[in-house]
């Protein structure tokens, strides 16, 4: 996604507040395990101001703020990436949920199971291979592609975990990398004329979609959506179950296999076989966000496959936090979002391009917006690994509560 | 922390009686020697770097309250993790027998569903699960297990923290939900892995009530790991002294008392 159309140039804006609306109401939203139980947290001192019925009303919030910070999620994202001072650039909002599945599809096994898969491009890529050979190759509907891309991805994740799920941490890494590989090699070979070799497959347009200048439509008996709201609505229901899955007793297991899996086995935990259905689980939740991207890009593209793909996604699981629900979310966003923004502009205004005192020229040094990302990569990674950017704005947010728990009983002694 | 003002024994005795899945363990304590309930015999284990243990035998039987006394690396957790089934240390030879039936080469978790609660070392817990979950969690992998309401009742320090993640208690909290995981799943034995080690010697007497009112009340048998043979005696009623992968005493907590010169010898007090 280097090339975009052209989008009108964005003056330099503070970025503090950037992906203020994408985490707004995330701000109480954290990783399930504490969410339920949560009970002195920043809210914690405020009932005491309020009446009964208020404070019904913080706890309803506080035990489904996932859902809550999921729905806003969901209805702000594209207003705000289409805003000329963010990227201008509607689009992309599609692309950023369905990596956002992914990626949390992902941190299901890395971050909450413990395991971290080096391929996971290949679940990814057979939702997007399973729909693009069906619908451009055998002219079948959506639906029987991504179900066949999903089973197939279920079954597969399935029998690779049994063989590997128990070899150990770098075994399994290694494994799942040599099996991406070799999937990916597969697909490049194209079999049977099926999966279009390094070309992919193009033109994977359903005749229930309609695409003018560069907006997609899904028109169904009538009735018209825009293609956000198709994803969005699927990346939703997606994303709830993968909540409940993880408040879950299974859930739980998983977190306790992450924590420490000699004691999870030691207090009568089936190790294997919780690790294998996470495995499996994650595998299919994948395909899903597969079997949307191939419609997103019109086709299958071969890198969908390739180890790149799965390594962005390590990358922004880790840089968002890997142990919060909404980590993967944030750290897709801040990923696609910097991707886009670095290659985009080339000129710093200091202090604003209306009122320019200094401006530096910065066409060329941002061509290596990776290497920027990965300096920003490893300063997070060193000052706390797990907790990534979701983490630290968590972090601010308890410090900034904080503060006002402080002011606030200081007003109310007096 | 608040354990030593915590309602006492009375309070706990009533929590026992009021729970009816005890009804179903036998309790004869006086179990003849032969048929034991856990048995090791001539257990022989190791890891890569060598054999740690040299022949291990243990007999105990139903309602036992017993102690494995031994120096540092004397063997004490390398027998429980072989009890336990754990991937390491290996087994090269001998038995283990739990209620009449082998546990060598049985899946850990099996081997925790059979009736054997574990309390680890070092009061391990799973940090970012609150108390409850981590409760919940042994009481959804047993086969018979106690309610999460039973369990905490008997724990009055820990019932009014169940949402408070494992990480934010304090080490004698964090020992007895480690305790209090164990006895979830309704066991017939627990085995406890130096379970007073760096406590607060006021919090040290308080799982010492603990340990006796699982023995006593619930006429679970326990076995525990003790490096501090004073402590060891103010619990244990029988005692097992390992040393160098050896069992070379099996003594009363009188003659142990009395036998000032064993102490010195394997025990180094």
């Amino acid at each position: 996604m280097t090339d975009r159309p052209g989008r009108p140039d964005r003056p330099e804006a503070d970025d503090s507040d950037r992906f203020g609306p994408s985490t707004d109401g995330g701000e109480r939203t954290d990783e399930p395990a504490v969410s339920r139980t949560h009970e002195g947290g920043p809210a914690g001192s405020e009932p005491d101001v309020l009446s009964g019925r208020s404070r019904r009303l913080v706890s309803l919030i506080g035990r489904y703020r996932v859902p809550i910070g999921l729905i806003v999620l969901v209805l702000f994202l594209r207003p705000l990436v289409s805003q000329p001072w963010a990227l201008g650039f509607g689009r992309i909002a599609a692309t950023m949920l369905i990596w956002m599945l992914f990626v949390a599809s992902f941190n299901l096994l890395f971050g909450f199971t413990g395991l971290l898969s080096f391929g996971h491009a290949m679940f990814f890529g057979f939702g997007t291979y399973g729909v693009a050979i069906a619908v451009s190759r055998f002219s079948l509907p959506f639906v029987a592609g991504a179900v066949v891309g999903i089973t197939f991805a279920s079954a597969f994740g399935y029998l690779l975990g049994r063989l590997i799920v128990n070899k150990g941490e770098i075994y399994f890494a290694m494994l799942t990398l040599a099996v991406a590989q070799a999937v990916y090699f597969v697909a490049n070979r194209n079999p049977y004329e099926l999966t279009g070799g390094s070309n992919g497959i193009t033109g994977t347009v359903p005749p229930w979609i309609e695409t003018y200048r560069g907006e997609t439509t899904v028109v169904l008996g009538g009735l018209s959506v825009d293609w956000y709201w198709a994803v969005a609505a699927v990346f939703l229901i997606c994303a709830l179950g993968l909540w409940q899955v993880l408040r879950s007793p299974f859930g739980r297991s998983l977190i306790a296999i992450r924590e420490n899996e000699a004691l999870a086995r030691a207090m009568g935990v089936d190790t294997e076989r919780y690790k294998i259905a996470s495995f499996t689980m994650s595998g299919a939740l994948a395909a899903v966000a597969g079997a949307l991207l191939a419609i997103s890009d019109q086709g299958a593209a071969l890198e969908t496959l390739g180890v790149l793909t799965s390594g962005d996604a390590v990358l922004m699981a880790v840089l968002g936090g890997v142990n919060y629900f909404f980590g993967p979310l944030a750290g897709v966003f801040v990923w696609l979002f910097a991707e886009d923004y670095l290659t985009d502009f080339e000129v710093l205004y200091f202090p604003l391009r209306e009122f320019v005192l200094v401006s530096v020229d910065l066409s060329g040094v941002l061509e290596y917006w990776r290497f920027l990302l990965g300096g920003l990569f490893v300063v997070i990674v060193l000052l706390s690994p797990k907790d990534g950017v979701w983490g630290f704005l968590r972090g601010l947010v308890t410090r900034v509560a904080r503060v006002g728990e402080r002011l606030g009983g200081g007003s109310r002694e007096r | 922390m608040s354990a030593d003002d915590a309602p006492g024994g009375d309070g706990n005795d009533e929590a026992f009686e009021g729970d009816d899945t005890d009804g179903n363990r036998s309790g004869d304590a006086n179990a003849d020697d032969r048929d034991a309930l856990l048995r090791v015999s001539r257990l022989e284990a190791g890891y890569e770097t060598g054999q740690v243990l040299f022949g291990v035998d243990l007999a105990i039987s139903r309602g036992e309250l017993v102690s494995l006394l031994g120096r540092n690396g004397a063997g004490k957790s390398t027998t429980f993790r072989a009890i336990m089934g754990a991937a390491v240390p290996r087994v090269f030879g001998g038995e283990i027998d739990f209620a009449g039936t082998s546990l060598l080469g049985r899946r850990p978790d099996e081997i925790a569903r059979s009736g054997l609660g574990f309390v680890p070392e070092d009061r391990r817990c799973f940090p970012r699960l609150t108390v409850a979950e981590n409760v919940r969690l042994a009481i959804n992998h047993a086969a018979n297990p106690l309610s999460l309401d039973a369990v905490l009742s008997l724990f009055p320090e820990l019932a009014n923290m169940r949402g408070k993640e494992a990480r934010n208690t304090s080490g004698g909290e964090q020992q007895m939900l480690a305790i209090a995981r164990a006895l979830a799943t309704n066991p017939e034995m627990m085995l406890l892995d130096e379970p007073f080690e760096g406590l607060a010697p006021y919090v040290v007497r308080r799982i010492e009530d603990i340990v006796r009112e699982i023995n006593n009340e619930r006429n679970i048998t326990v076995l525990f790991v003790e490096q501090n043979a004073v402590a060891a005696m103010a619990v244990a009623d029988r005692h097992y002294v390992l040393d160098e992968g050896r069992i070379v005493e099996t003594v009363s907590t009188e003659r142990l008392r009395e036998d000032a010169d064993l102490r010195q010898r394997y025990l180094g007090v």
